[in-house]
């Protein structure tokens, strides 16, 4: 007997239809739920999250020897020029900062005159993508920092000192965050000097796009985008990006290539780090190098971005 | 036409010890299953490949499929996508249906395309060109939106690149196997003890 009737034979005949149709039928169901953001569906992704995200997590450890040299010979090749507007940049950033600590002692003064409520401070906390979502419908990361480092549904992830998405789901030991691109994600944001308004729009394209925008903004290419805070959703004044007119439409150029996304930041509300966190051994990183080790195990404090949000 | 002294339907033979027979019924799981993980393992890579390592488990898919038919069952499959699915944060149903269409369409060209290299290369093509256009499909009904369909394809073509690699490794664990039952359990006494 050939393999191939061997393998038709020997099975029940019925059951690969029936299962067949039940599982089509099953999978549609599942896409329609999804797509409306039935609650239902949120405990099978916490249960099956808090199940294998320590399975993936080991997963990408163990690969990444393998990985390495081809994300070092990616990041090699567009090293030169990075280094040279680094170097502009850090340049510029020097001049800065003597400003910045100027406007920043006048910005408490006025504020203490003026009772501002204060906003809650943030800390950033790096941490390693665990996995990132296959495809164009969803584009999601998991990473590898949850509830127990005081991660909150909501919080802002950085990278490049750039927004790229927030939390939307947290378990124990992970986090789900939906990145800006994805069709799911809608951010008020601010746009150039003359903070013109509008909502940024993810549409599956790597350059989200600018909706909602005032028919009378005088907008230029590469002006500068930012958080407007409107919403709650994220502290204003957080960096997002750069205006770019594509085919028409205005749409923001994003730092975050997916090449880069193998260590992010999350901004986290001081509130909500648990008390029994090493802080000492936390703050101590923030101003050193830090070990690959500690970034995987999210103990890793990047830059401090305790006091006021700008 | 047999193909029973082929070098594919030597697992057939291994099949006849315990540890052959607990192969051939989990070890196309096992692969599945480890495919769906790597799937996953795209952070730091150009957008491109997080598309092609989601095509991951249809190369296992049809791999399994072409030689040992209906070796994974469907809902195996479909278990597999929805655990993607969940994994990647992404809609719920989206990488279990296109795991269940790769396998049915397996199934459907397993017995009318001619067997040999050709037969396979010709399935594996027709599978990855069917699995582009559903999984473009879903996407811009998804986002109810016309979709480019370059990304996809481009994933496709660089899934039929890695098949290779995948094939390889699915048959390499499947010669350890081989190898590991041949010193342990002596076939000839599994057949008569």
């Amino acid at each position: 007997m050939s393999a191939y009737a061997h393998g038709y034979k020997t099975r029940r005949g019925l059951l690969r239809p029936i299962s067949a149709l039940a599982t089509i039928f099953l999978s549609l169901a599942l896409l329609g739920l999804s797509r409306a953001d039935h609650a239902s569906l949120h405990p099978l992704r916490t249960v099956v999250h808090a199940w294998s995200a320590p399975l993936v997590e080991r997963v990408a450890k163990a690969i990444d020897p393998v990985r390495r040299p081809f994300a070092n010979l990616a990041t090699a090749l567009s090293t030169a020029d990075e280094v040279e507007s680094l170097r502009a940049e850090n340049h510029r950033l020097r001049g800065l900062t003597v400003r910045l600590d100027e406007l920043e002692r006048d910005n408490r003064d006025l504020g203490r005159l003026l009772r501002v409520a204060s906003v809650p401070s943030l800390e950033a906390v790096a941490t390693r993508v665990m996995s990132v979502s296959p495809g164009l419908v969803s584009q999601a990361i998991v990473i590898g920092i949850g509830r127990t480092r005081g991660i909150a549904v909501g919080d802002p992830v950085m990278s490049n000192d750039a927004v790229i998405g927030r939390v939307v789901q947290v378990n124990d030991t992970s986090a789900s965050v939906v990145r800006l691109v994805d069709a799911r994600s809608r951010v008020p944001v601010l746009i150039g000097a003359g903070q013109a308004r509008a909502v940024l729009t993810g549409d599956g394209k790597d350059q989200p796009r600018l909706d909602f925008l005032a028919p009378m903004a005088n907008l230029v290419d590469g002006d500068t985008v930012i958080t407007s805070g409107v919403g709650g959703l994220f502290p204003r004044g957080l960096a997002i990006g750069r205006v770019a007119k594509v085919e028409g439409v205005w749409r923001v150029d994003l730092p975050d290539a997916p090449e880069s996304l193998r260590v992010v930041a999350v901004l986290r509300s001081t509130t909500n780090i648990p008390p029994d966190l090493d802080h000492a051994a936390v703050r101590a990183q923030s101003t050193g190098a830090h070990s690959e080790r500690q970034v995987a195990a999210g103990q890793v404090s990047g830059r401090s971005l305790s006091g006021p949000v700008p | 036409m047999t193909n029973e002294h082929s070098l594919l339907n030597s697992d057939y033979m291994a099949d006849q010890t315990w540890v052959g027979m607990a192969w051939s019924n989990i070890g196309p799981t096992v692969t599945l299953a480890l495919t769906c993980l790597l799937a996953l393992q795209s952070a730091g890579s150009a957008a491109f490949a997080a598309m092609t390592a989601g095509l991951l488990p249809t190369l296992a898919l049809h791999y399994w499929g072409v030689r040992r038919p209906r070796s994974i069952p469907v809902l195996v499959a479909f278990l597999a996508g929805v655990w993607v699915d969940v994994l990647a944060h992404g809609p719920l149903g989206f990488w279990a249906l296109t795991y269940v269409a790769t396998a049915l369409t397996v199934d459907a060209l397993t017995p009318i395309l001619p067997r040999g290299l050709l037969g396979h290369t010709a399935s594996l093509v027709l599978t990855l060109a069917l699995v582009a256009c559903l999984l473009w499909g879903m996407s811009s009904v998804y986002n109810w939106q016309l979709l480019p369909i370059t990304p996809i394809g481009t994933a496709a073509v660089w899934a039929l690149a890695l098949y290779a690699m995948t094939a390889l490794v699915c048959a390499a664990m499947s010669a350890m196997v081989r190898l590991w039952t041949g010193r342990r359990v002596p076939r000839k006494r599994w057949i008569s003890p």
